[in-house]
């Protein structure tokens, strides 16, 4: 019995260490609370007396905004850190019209029920907006609930066209809604522009297309077979894969015995890093170009041990100049939380700052009036500029917003398209099969 | 067995919990709880139907059926399919899908009539994930309304839209809280009646020892099969009525986790083969869950699972009912000084 | 089709089923003695590789050291919740099922915590082999034969020691052991470890091969429990046919239906089964 209770013991002791040593050097990944500074809180809260709302000097009341996110995810978790960033930002200049700007949240664990729940909780919280919204099956389970609530939603995330529909089809019920990102046809259409500069410029005709087997590609498919055959590109071999799946040799193998000269891929798992291992251990000598969750992470070329030198990943925000306010964000971000933002963070930030002008626009915050400021002005943000359509989608362009493309250097990400914010003395790394291995050939890029 | 019989004043004394109970309920909306919670509130209304779903069948007979949320799940799918391939309105499609659901849950019995013990709940818990695996497989998803899931106009919306726009809101919320808080009362009393039946003095006894139960006469097999679906059709209802008071219809409806776990929860919590634990247990876990959030954010899920492991560990028969009994003891002591 | 599309499906038949293999033994085993599933069985899988990856780039251990540490951290605390949980929960075994399940969600929650947006990766073994032509990683080999080695110690640890048989006795009948002077909880104790560090190797071994999130718990130990079902409670031979069974059915299945509706087959085939013959292939008839 004792020797059981040292056992224990030395178990608890070990993993009491590797869980301490686990923190990434640069500082806590997320935002949350421990447990003692949580107990503290509501033993304070029930402490101190203090009246609701607080009036803090300067202020003249206070307003809040709903962030209805998956906070069971990492993803969900920065982009309420961005949230909370923005709103910190907008207080330390006054505030909204003169108000303080609170965030409350809703988690909505990553299922289409509680993101119901949540934005009513939330609208009945009082909030003026509901910022957040990533995913598009939490979106389609909220729409209906907005004629109801009357509070509008600046969604970063959700990128199905079908919501899109909704809003032309029927603008009374649909109009709270907005997206401060693109839909599943832009992202698309975004990918297809380099793959046709590519097929332009290489001669290339024949596509390999690998892809996640869930309902989000349909878009991309969809999109792929028509702008496909205006490139005159013909997609030679087409797969879909389960996310779990264990090895892409095969796949990649039939890829090449089809005749294609490149790949385009789309993953939102860990599909990516069983990718790129397998891409790189059966040398494929085509050029892969596409989208992945955690391909566009900094950390992905270590965690893949090398693998995913020579992929060309899709990243949406990406720490470069695409306006004056994305590298301050960039940098601070890094230094207040320890990682990169990536991916919808910057959205999240942006959404923020955007319902902010757009309330200062119309002069108050009445929806119907905030509604109109956001369908009639562009916002300069930190991803890019925005300008909704009349879906609410926001608009793709160079100009407005636009993703960046990076291959993997090395260990480095080297932005590679689109050409305006390439540097000069950039390279292409092309594969090649050199006495029977394949190799990397640097090009002069652009 | 034979009850002794009661004195009329025991008998309201013994009813006044349950009828206390009732009237908070009733009069909820008016204690101006805010939407928000009166949602909660049918929910969990609605999972007690669930709950009394497995406590009916598998707190008697001891089978173990973890497919309820199959049958939960499908009789939302059939609403939804009723609705947008054939049109018909919610209001009616929510009751057809009941006989539908209850006709949809034959999968899972028919396959393991024969099957006891361990193997019948390991059979019953592949029937949703199979159903899962199908549903969001790709030919068939696009069908099933893809990432959105199957959408539909939510029960008496079209009602609502012609109601003035501040009443529209309340209403809706209203109508769905009473109509759940009456399916749990009438499902509660019918399984009060069940448990105390002749019907339920068979179930325990196929639970007890079902050879020894065929031994006496009982037709273990035709007990077996009308208690599965009673047990369903309770499900039923409740999935269909769930589902119409929240479109889309997805796949989370038929998730284990979602509609399976907190209402064994209950039963495990509340104590397996009472009726009056579980019950409690359905409001008092649930609410709590959603209590804590307003307390401790993100901190519940790790909380509540501590709590949970702790009472179930301390008590796995179950505590609340243990609870409950000392306390109607103890008030009955206090009402007779 | 160029490809000879065959011998990747029977290569890969064979290395995906040892995956299998690997991380359903030791709840097989596990299953049978207690009768109650474990199902923070996932859990333990992704904490050796959460230690192992702890213990490599903070402390800079070597892997082989490192992942031995993490297969008996993973171990005891396996030991751990079989003595706070699952002994006292053993009168209501339904009651089990919640509370090793809490405990999964509680793991979960820790690992969301500490993993943040990065998922935990391992090296594979080094090397590439070309069989039939196909380009196959080293790593699948070193899982084939740890999958056998795994297998055969198992076997023979329960055939031929004393302690495996009495783990068998237990598993055969509670009653009966304590009437030939085992006492089944300290049976219980050992075969908790013994699934521990099996769970334990499996995460260490399976890793390299993709990435692991906090959610990557779930498929394994689900998996795991159709494959029991299919072998048989307690048989750990049942427990490798069913492995290569499962493997070759989903394989051959994606080639035949794509990759959607593939991933159930197996599952569709084992209610079949179960139907037909419901203590599974080799399982104990109650």
């Amino acid at each position: 019995m004792a020797v059981l209770v040292v056992l224990i013991v030395v178990a608890g002791v070990v993993g009491f260490l590797a869980g301490q040593m686990s923190v990434p050097p640069g500082g806590v990944v997320t935002t949350t609370q421990t447990a003692t500074q949580t107990v503290t809180q509501i033993v304070t809260s029930y402490v101190t007396t203090s009246p609701t709302p607080t009036t803090t000097p300067g202020f003249v009341g206070t307003v809040k905004i709903g962030a209805l996110l998956p906070l069971n995810l990492p993803i969900g978790q920065m982009m309420l850190n961005a949230i909370q960033m923005a709103v910190d930002e907008i207080n330390a200049e006054g505030g909204v019209l003169g108000y303080k700007v609170e965030v409350i949240t809703y988690d909505t664990e990553w299922t289409g029920d509680k993101a119901n729940a949540g934005y009513k909780y939330l609208a009945e919280q009082g909030v003026k907006v509901v910022v957040g919204v990533f995913g598009s099956h939490e979106a389609l389970a909220i729409m209906d609930l907005l004629q109801l609530y009357e509070v509008p939603v600046i969604a970063s995330g959700a990128v199905s066209d079908a919501i899109d529909s909704m809003v032309l089809q029927d603008y009374n019920a649909y109009k709270y809604w907005f997206r401060a990102y693109v839909n599943a046809t832009s992202q698309a259409a975004a990918t297809w522009d380099l793959l046709a500069y590519l097929s332009r410029r290489f001669g290339w005709t024949k596509l390999a297309w690998i892809y996640e087997d869930l309902p989000w590609v349909i878009p991309h498919a969809l999109y792929g077979q028509n702008r496909s055959v205006q490139e005159g590109v013909s997609i030679t071999y087409v797969q879909g894969v389960p996310t779990d799946i264990g090895s892409f040799t095969d796949i990649f193998a039939q890829a090449v015995a089809s005749g294609a000269q490149y790949i385009t891929w789309q993953f939102s798992g860990t599909e990516d890093y069983v990718f790129a291992r397998d891409y790189s251990l059966g040398q494929v000598p085509l050029l892969a170009v596409g989208g992945g969750t955690f391909a566009m992470l900094d950390a992905f070329y270590n965690q893949t041990f090398g693998a995913a030198e020579g992929l060309i990943c899709i990243s949406w925000g990406f720490p470069i100049p695409i306006t004056d306010k994305t590298m301050n964000f960039y940098n601070k971000y890094k230094s207040v939380y320890g990682t990169e933002p990536i991916f919808t963070t910057w959205y999240a930030y942006d959404s923020v700052h955007i319902w902010a002008e757009a309330v200062r626009k119309a002069g108050s915050f009445d929806v119907n009036a905030v509604i109109n400021a956001l369908e009639t002005n562009v916002f300069v943000g930190t991803a890019g500029v925005y300008e909704f359509t009349r879906s609410h989608t926001s608009v793709l362009a160079p100009n407005r917003i636009y993703p960046i493309f990076f291959q993997w250097q090395g260990g480095k990400r080297i932005v590679v398209w689109p050409f305006r914010v390439v540097e000069t003395g950039t390279k292409l790394l092309l594969p090649e099969i050199v006495n029977g291995t394949r190799v990397w050939r640097a090009i002069p890029w652009p | 067995m034979v009850f002794a019989k009661r004195s009329a004043k025991d008998l309201i004394v013994s009813k006044i919990p349950f009828l206390t109970v009732l009237v908070v309920l009733t009069l909820l909306p008016f204690l101006n709880v805010g939407g928000f919670w009166l949602d909660v509130l049918t929910k969990v209304n609605l999972f007690l139907l669930v709950t009394l779903a497995i406590d009916l069948y598998s707190g008697t007979t001891y089978y173990l059926n973890l497919g309820v949320s199959f049958t939960f799940g499908f009789a939302g799918y059939s609403l939804a399919l009723l609705n947008v391939y054939y049109g018909i309105p919610t209001e009616y499609s929510t009751l057809l899908a009941i006989p539908v659901s209850i006709f949809s849950s034959l999968v899972i019995l028919l396959p393991s009539l024969k099957i006891r013990g361990v193997y019948f709940a390991i059979l019953s818990l592949l029937v949703p994930i199979v159903f899962i695996g199908i549903v969001t497989a790709q030919p068939f998803s696009i069908y099933l309304g893809g990432e959105g899931g199957l959408r539909f106009k939510q029960l008496f919306l079209d009602f609502a839209r012609g109601l003035p726009p501040g009443v529209r809101l309340t209403f809706l919320q209203y109508s769905y809280y009473y109509i759940s808080l009456v399916a749990a009362v009438i499902g509660y009393v019918i399984a009060y009646k069940i448990s105390f039946s002749e019907f339920g003095f068979m179930l325990r006894a196929v639970g007890q020892d079902e050879e020894l139960a065929e031994g006496t006469g009982i037709n273990t097999l035709k007990v077996k099969v009308v208690g599965f679906l009673i047990s369903s059709a309770y499900a039923s209802v409740a999935g269909a009525l769930y589902a119409s008071m929240r479109p889309p219809v997805t796949v989370d409806l038929v998730v284990p986790a979602n509609t399976l776990i907190p209402p064994l929860t209950s039963v495990i919590v509340g104590g397996l083969g009472t009726l009056i634990g579980p019950a409690i247990a359905n409001y008092l876990l649930l609410l709590t869950y959603e209590f804590l959030w307003g307390l401790i954010g993100r901190w519940r899920v790790i909380a509540y699972m501590l709590l949970l492991i702790i009472i179930i560990t301390i008590k796995p028969q179950g505590i609340i009912f243990k609870a409950y009994v000392e306390a109607k003891k103890f008030l009955r002591g206090v009402f007779s000084e | 089709m160029d490809v000879d599309i065959y011998k990747y499906i029977l290569l890969f038949s064979i290395f995906h089923s040892s995956t299998y293999l690997t991380f359903s033994l030791g709840f097989s085993m596990l299953f049978g003695v207690a009768k109650i599933p474990n199902l923070a069985y996932g859990s333990l899988y992704i904490l050796s590789s959460y230690v192992t990856y702890a213990l490599t780039t903070h402390l800079g251990l070597e892997p082989l050291v490192a992942a031995l540490i993490a297969i008996l951290v993973v171990g005891l605390v396996s030991l751990l919740i079989g003595e706070l949980l699952v002994k006292p929960g053993l009168k209501m075994p339904v009651s089990v099922f919640i509370t090793t399940l809490s405990v999964a969600y509680i793991f979960e929650e820790f690992f969301r915590i500490e993993m943040g947006l990065r998922p935990i990766t391992l090296p594979l073994y080094p090397g590439v082999t070309y069989v039939l032509g196909v380009p196959v990683s080293n790593h699948w080999f070193l899982i084939l034969s740890a999958s056998l080695l795994m297998f055969l110690l198992l076997t023979v640890f329960l055939k031929y020691t004393v302690l495996g048989r009495s783990i068998r006795a237990v598993a055969e009948s509670w009653d009966e052991s304590r009437r030939l002077g085992i006492d089944p909880l300290k049976v219980l104790r050992v075969a908790f470890l013994v699934a521990g560090v099996y769970a334990g190797a499996t995460g260490v071994l399976l890793t390299p091969l993709k990435a692991l999130t906090p959610t990557a718990g779930w498929g394994p130990l689900f998996t795991a429990f159709a494959i029991v079902a299919l072998g048989g409670v307690g048989s750990v031979t049942g427990t490798l046919i069913a492995s290569f069974i499962y493997g070759f059915f989903e394989q051959s299945m994606t080639y035949i239906l794509g990759s959607g509706v593939a991933s159930i087959s197996p599952l569709i085939l084992i209610i079949l089964v179960l139907i037909f013959r419901p203590q599974g292939l080799m399982g104990r008839v109650e």
